[in-house]
């Protein structure tokens, strides 16, 4: 039973069937918009399908039991596989079978199998299959039809040819049983590499640990934060419930910088972190420039203004500089204030149609509910403001009232993402082992040659095989091993 | 009146120009394709190296162009940008496949799909070659380039296994269908007398197909150039996406919000991941690969222009207004 649910785990079937099952999921999720309102679902889809797809968990699918469910079982099988492929993939690597008949059989639908006959002595043909090859291959390993590994060395194939035959294994093949003096050369390239798609497994097992640990630990959430305001809670994106941060943000400033054309160039806001009455820091955050403090990360996500936009009118009474006869009110345009001098009520407007060069604001000044003069228009000062150099225009009525405009006063909110990550990093580490091993296991093949000398009985005639097993079934390596047989053949005959 | 991008100032016009000659290299390889003429192929493959440099020289002109009106950051911003790329990319992709592997009758395939890049990039009235001297702040970031270059480098190898795909499924056939023709002629079957009329008729089309047929690469090559330009995409792919999350995080307060474009690159990546862990099972043959290679295409489309034109979210090339607030 165990092993048969280890077999249906590590199978490749089965993992290509979760792939295709988490990609048909997401496509449903790119189809059905995420994350709406149910009244927007009711609307868009009527009643009785949005029951349906709630039911189903459509429209909230990246996180419904079956998409986590699928990706848990890709995990598993990524795990089972793994684990079962491992110890013989090291074993692979450390201690290699380099058995000439056990690579034949094993590999045969893919390994490439050439004999020739040679009149040279074994110990020259395999020193000069160890030059042809050597430079694709790399150093190989001398064995002699037994089991024993020598590190074979140029120089040295007087003491090659002198490896006893005594050793040798009765369970090779025919030919080897009907002469014990065999040696073969083994050659083994880029088997290390071997272990590359297990880690490129375990990059992806990392980075879905790190999402996992980041939903079930992390947030992200949301607030808007006013001009001079302070906060301590923000609210999850997922379902608006309040976080309560562990330090207070107050909104310093905000500017939207703009192009010539008007079109948004930068939005910032400065912020200020407050943790137990005492400033830590300020910091102005931009769209790709957030702050981090204590393992949370503040973002810019949007503005807006909270009130309109208001004129700054200054109200005075030429006639008496009493301190009561001036007064500062923000008016928003179109609506009636009172400035409570000379019971004078007035409201500010734009020019529909302004003249060219006029200034296209002007003041109408209203008793008893009507509006008592005509548009005051304004003129520009020779002074301008201190704060921000801005100008100055001045309206009057019935030579004693004066109006000052003294620019807009703007109201804004910031709206700033605030997520706590304790993923981050793990994915960022999952994705790093995930990309290097993919390159290694895509372009550092394992490839393996042998090349086995055997004599016939006078030692006249040599038996000469070589075996090449490529990774992958690959043209080019064959045409390579042709071309290289060739110059072998050429040396040896 | 037709729309078309061709500016001096903006480089676009030098587009326009490679467009044309890609188009007369296309003409070059489709001759080849029925005459097998090495010189119609040899002079298509040098217009495709000219247009090339081309496209290059134009980028220059773009790049310059856009640093000179106050934009710090490569035109690789907006829907022509992006299209453009891609058929240079492609055209980049060819070359190197030629020159590695010779293959000649690849030529038509790879060229008309630059053309069709090359030609929704001139034409088509939402994609404009100005370049504004402004873009949205979540662009200014020196994650752009990088994310860009590996997706399309990526987008490009999997238009060549595309390309490649679809030779392997004719040479393939081809190569099938005579194995049992000749299986028919031995059981000395009755043929059908319509097919056999037409196969009189087209007798000199079919004798030039299968010459093409002939020449283009065994199918042990094409399989091979598939599963190695896969290889090369899947990784830039997972690059690309792995950026594009760091950038993610960066600008929006997490690596992963499911936007659609992201949604749909893990699809795409999943498509090629099945590609990669297929040719491990058994019984999966070659012609499934190709098929694979071919579908997958069709996926990496999806992500790339049927999102945006379709589905709007982040990263929506055409409407501003439909992103998000910044």
């Amino acid at each position: 039973m165990l092993s048969k649910l280890n077999k249906f785990f590590s199978s490749i079937k089965l993992a290509i069937i979760l792939f295709i099952l988490i990609a048909a999921v997401s496509i449903i999720g790119t189809v059905i918009d995420q994350g709406d309102t149910i009244a927007q679902y009711k609307i868009i889809y009527g009643n009785t399908v949005f029951h349906i797809l709630y039911w189903l968990g459509f429209l909230n699918i990246y996180n419904s039991w079956y998409f986590v469910g699928l990706a848990a079982l890709l995990i598993l099988t990524m795990i089972i596989s793994s684990a079962n492929k491992l110890p013989n993939i090291i074993k692979n690597i450390v201690d290699p079978n380099t058995s000439f008949d056990y690579a034949l059989k094993k590999n045969s639908y893919k390994a490439k199998y050439i004999t020739m006959q040679s009149s040279k002595s074994p110990s020259e043909i395999l020193n000069f299959a160890e030059k042809t090859f050597g430079k694709k291959f790399g150093k190989p390993v001398l064995k002699n039809i037994g089991e024993n590994i020598n590190h074979f060395k140029s120089g040295e194939n007087e003491k090659v040819q002198k490896i006893s035959s005594k050793n040798g294994d009765a369970s090779n093949n025919a030919d080897n049983k009907k002469n014990n003096s065999g040696n073969f050369l083994f050659f083994s390239k880029n088997s290390i590499f071997r272990i590359s798609p297990n880690i490129a497994h375990l990059g992806a097992i990392v980075i879905l640990a790190g999402v996992f640990l980041g939903v079930t630990l992390g947030y992200r959430s949301y607030t808007n934060i006013k001009v001079g305001q302070t906060v301590q809670h923000s609210y999850l994106l997922k379902n608006n419930n309040p976080v309560l941060l562990p330090f207070k943000i107050k909104l310093d400033n905000y500017v939207t910088k703009y192009y010539k054309n008007g079109m948004p160039k930068a939005y910032i806001s400065t912020l200020t972190i407050i943790k137990k009455h005492i400033t830590i820091l300020t910091k102005s955050i931009r769209v790709n420039h957030p702050l981090t403090y204590d393992g949370i990360t503040v973002y810019q996500a949007s503005y807006g203004h909270y009130k309109p936009n208001a004129a700054q009118i200054l109200v005075l009474n030429l006639k008496n500089s009493n301190k009561n006869n001036k007064r500062l009110i923000y008016a928003v345009p179109g609506k009636i204030y009172n400035s409570k001098i000379n019971n004078i009520k007035f409201s500010f407007n734009f020019f529909k149609h302004p003249a060219k060069d006029q200034i296209p604001f002007y003041i109408s000044v209203i008793k008893n509910d009507k509006t008592v003069s005509s548009p005051l228009v304004f003129q520009e000062l020779p002074y301008r403001t201190k704060k921000g150099n801005m100008p100055l225009f001045f309206a009057k009525y019935n030579d004693n009232i004066a109006f000052i405009f003294a620019g807009i006063k703007t109201y804004y909110y910031s709206g700033v993402e605030i997520t706590k990550n304790v993923d981050t990093d793990i994915v960022w580490i999952g994705s790093a082992i995930l990309i290097f091993a993919l390159f290694f296991s895509f372009f550092f093949n394992q490839q393996s040659l042998w090349v086995r000398v055997t004599s016939s009985e006078n030692e006249k005639i040599n038996k000469v095989e070589i075996l090449s097993v490529p990774h992958k079934k690959f043209a080019s390596f064959y045409s390579m091993m042709d071309r290289l047989t060739e110059i072998l053949k050429k040396q040896i005959l | 009146m037709i729309h078309m991008n061709a500016s001096i100032l903006d480089g676009s016009f030098y587009f326009t120009i490679s467009l044309l000659m890609i188009i007369i290299s296309f003409i070059g390889y489709f001759i080849y394709m029925f005459t097998t003429n090495k010189l119609a192929s040899t002079a298509s493959f040098v217009i495709v190296l000219a247009a090339f440099a081309l496209q290059t020289f134009a980028f220059i002109i773009r790049w310059r162009y856009s640093y000179q009106i106050g934009i710090y950051i490569p035109p690789l911003i907006d829907l022509y940008d992006s299209l453009v790329f891609f058929a240079y990319v492609i055209l980049f992709g060819f070359i190197l496949l030629k020159l590695f592997y010779n293959f000649n009758s690849l030529g038509f395939i790879m060229t008309f799909i630059s053309i069709c890049a090359l030609g929704f990039a001139t034409f088509y009235p939402l994609s404009t070659s100005t370049i504004e001297p402004y873009i949205i702040p979540a662009l200014k970031s020196y994650w752009l380039l990088y994310h860009i270059i590996s997706l399309f480098l990526a987008y490009g190898a999997f238009a060549a296994a595309f390309g490649i795909g679809i030779l392997f499924l004719i040479k393939y056939n081809q190569t099938n269908k005579y194995n049992k023709d000749k299986d028919v002629k031995q059981s000395s079957k009755k043929i059908n007398p319509i097919k056999k009329i037409a196969s009189v008729i087209f007798y000199p089309f079919i004798l030039l197909y299968k010459q093409f047929i002939l020449l283009s690469p065994s199918i042990d090559i094409l399989d091979e150039a598939i599963y190695k330009v896969v290889v090369f995409g899947f990784l830039f792919l997972s690059i690309g996406i792995v950026i594009g999350a760091a950038w993610a995080d960066n600008a929006w307060g997490g690596y992963w919000s499911w936007d659609p474009k992201e949604t749909w690159s893990l699809i795409t990546w999943i498509t090629y991941a099945v590609f990669i862990h297929a040719r491990l099972t058994k019984g999966w043959n070659e012609k499934k690969m190709a098929w694979i290679a071919v579908i997958g295409f069709i996926v990496v489309i999806c992500t790339y222009l049927g999102v945006d034109l379709l589905i709007p979210g982040l990263h929506s090339y055409i409407s501003p207004g439909a992103a998000p607030v910044l």
